[in-house]
């Protein structure tokens, strides 16, 4: 049997640990933040090592490679430069078209690049942190995604930091549809746990849906969070599910989510904001 | 324990929560998150005193949540009791052999997983639990079980440089020569 001031330090603890546990979502978050200071001189340390390395690369690599990736780069800018050129006029014909039908006029997405800073170290979840917080105009619901496709969404803000639950987190499902089909459906995460970061599903699919392997799944658009057409990810076999009643699918991630490094946020249009609120 | 080797265990914990947290502790083919926390707590459980290691196991588990998506305070519970049950039984196990020490290690972080997801369900939250969970057990288990003995040994030897040893007492002092009196 533990003595008494053992008892005692035992409660302390496991109580310390339940006041914690049970302190509403966000302010326990806040309170992360603060924990989160301690790490804050490795971080310093781990960012002084990977900027020396980087600049110890830079001494070695050729100044030819260099000058060749340059030029590659410059090619690309000039390509993507007429492509947007391009996307522009179609855009604003498909504007032109929308305001003559009635439709809601889209507005243009406000990016910001932002870093991954940690991720997530528990087996039970999929998250990371962003460099990126409510100072750079984050908030909560923001949609996050790569050139490849979608990402997650943020979670919650800090000042200079955010949190993200990926695809495949309990905490971010997204109406999903099929891009040549237009069936409609949930993206959930996968039964198997965390789907080592590339397996979703998709599940509440019409039993009509055509589910061949390689079909691509985009997100809907009705959430009122994520825009819609952004790539999910394609189908890789389906099932009957609800004792027959609905579909569901395997989902194979565009993106993945285990080597990200850098991530585009949607932000919010603050006026926009205002106009829906008022 | 020493007090400096207690403070120092501690900065190890932080360290490994931001390297796990960096995301350099990934295991490849399975998928899996390694943790060695649990393999450190041990250590404590089995060498330092029941405030040293409650008090590790508190700090790490901080530490852990902090950067995790888990709500403050899950992992901090699931250590602590953990830490506690090997704190109980050190008395009883043979606590200096490496076998001992590898499975004890493996049934610890055992314990602190299904305790985390328990307390998670409790508490209204909805881990990504599957049979991956069961891979990723695998993993842990065979992580710290190869990881605890070889704390063991480093931090023995630590505890060792860290403090002084205690001299036995005698009577007989090597350093005084008594020199007779021959008559020159």
């Amino acid at each position: 049997m533990l003595h008494r001031p053992k008892k005692l330090l035992v409660a302390a603890v496991l109580g310390l640990g339940l006041i914690l546990v049970l302190l509403p979502a966000g302010l326990n978050d806040r309170i992360k933040g603060i924990v989160g200071w301690f790490h804050l001189p490795f971080k310093g340390v781990a960012d002084g090592l990977e900027e020396t390395g980087r600049r110890a690369g830079t001494w070695v690599t050729p100044r030819t490679d260099l000058q060749d990736e340059i030029d590659r780069l410059r090619r690309d800018n000039r390509r993507l430069r007429l492509r947007a050129l391009e996307t522009a006029e179609t855009f604003k014909e498909n504007e032109r078209l929308r305001e003559s039908v009635g439709w809601k006029v889209r507005q243009p997405w406000n990016l910001l690049m932002a870093k991954v800073i940690v991720r997530e170290p528990a087996n039970f979840w999929q998250s990371f942190h962003l460099d990126a917080g409510s100072e750079q105009g984050v908030s909560i619901d923001d949609p996050v995604l790569t050139d490849q496709g979608l990402a997650g969404k943020v979670v919650f803000v800090w000042a200079h930091r955010s949190r993200v639950a990926l695809l495949g987190d309990s905490r971010c499902k997204v109406a999903a549809m099929l891009a040549v089909s237009g069936h409609t459906g949930s993206v959930v995460p996968s039964s198997s746990g965390t789907g080592r970061g590339r397996i979703v599903e998709m599940k509440y699919l019409p039993n009509e849906a055509p589910l061949e392997q390689g079909l691509e799944v985009v997100t809907r658009g009705t959430g009122g969070i994520f825009p819609r057409g952004i790539r999910i990810g394609r189908i890789i076999d389906g099932r009957p599910e609800n004792y027959g009643l609905s579909s569901a699918a395997r989902v194979r991630l565009w993106v993945d989510l285990e080597r990200l490094t850098d991530v585009w946020i949607i932000l919010r249009d603050p006026e926009t904001e205002e106009g829906a609120q008022g | 324990m020493s007090r400096i080797t207690f403070v120092l265990l501690l900065v190890i914990a932080a360290l490994f929560t931001f390297i796990e947290g960096r995301g350099l502790t990934r295991e490849g083919f399975l998928g899996a998150r390694l943790d060695w926390i649990p393999a450190l707590l041990l250590y404590v459980a089995f060498r330092g005193s029941c405030a040293q290691a409650l008090g590790l196991a508190a700090c790490a588990g901080l530490f852990r949540d902090s950067l995790s998506a888990n709500p403050l305070g899950v992992s901090l519970i699931a250590y602590a009791l953990a830490t506690l049950a090997a704190y109980r039984l050190r008395e009883l196990l043979m606590r200096d052999l490496p076998l001992v020490q590898a499975l004890v290690a493996g049934i610890a972080v055992g314990l602190f997983q299904v305790v985390s997801i328990l307390a998670l369900w409790i508490f209204g939250y909805a881990p990504l639990v599957g049979w991956e969970t069961l891979a990723h057990l695998v993993v842990l288990f065979g992580c710290n079980a190869v990881m605890a003995p070889l704390f063991f040994v480093m931090f023995d030897w630590l505890e060792s440089e860290l403090t002084y040893k205690e001299q036995p007492y005698s009577e007989l002092r090597p350093e005084v020569e008594i020199r007779r009196n021959t008559g020159h």
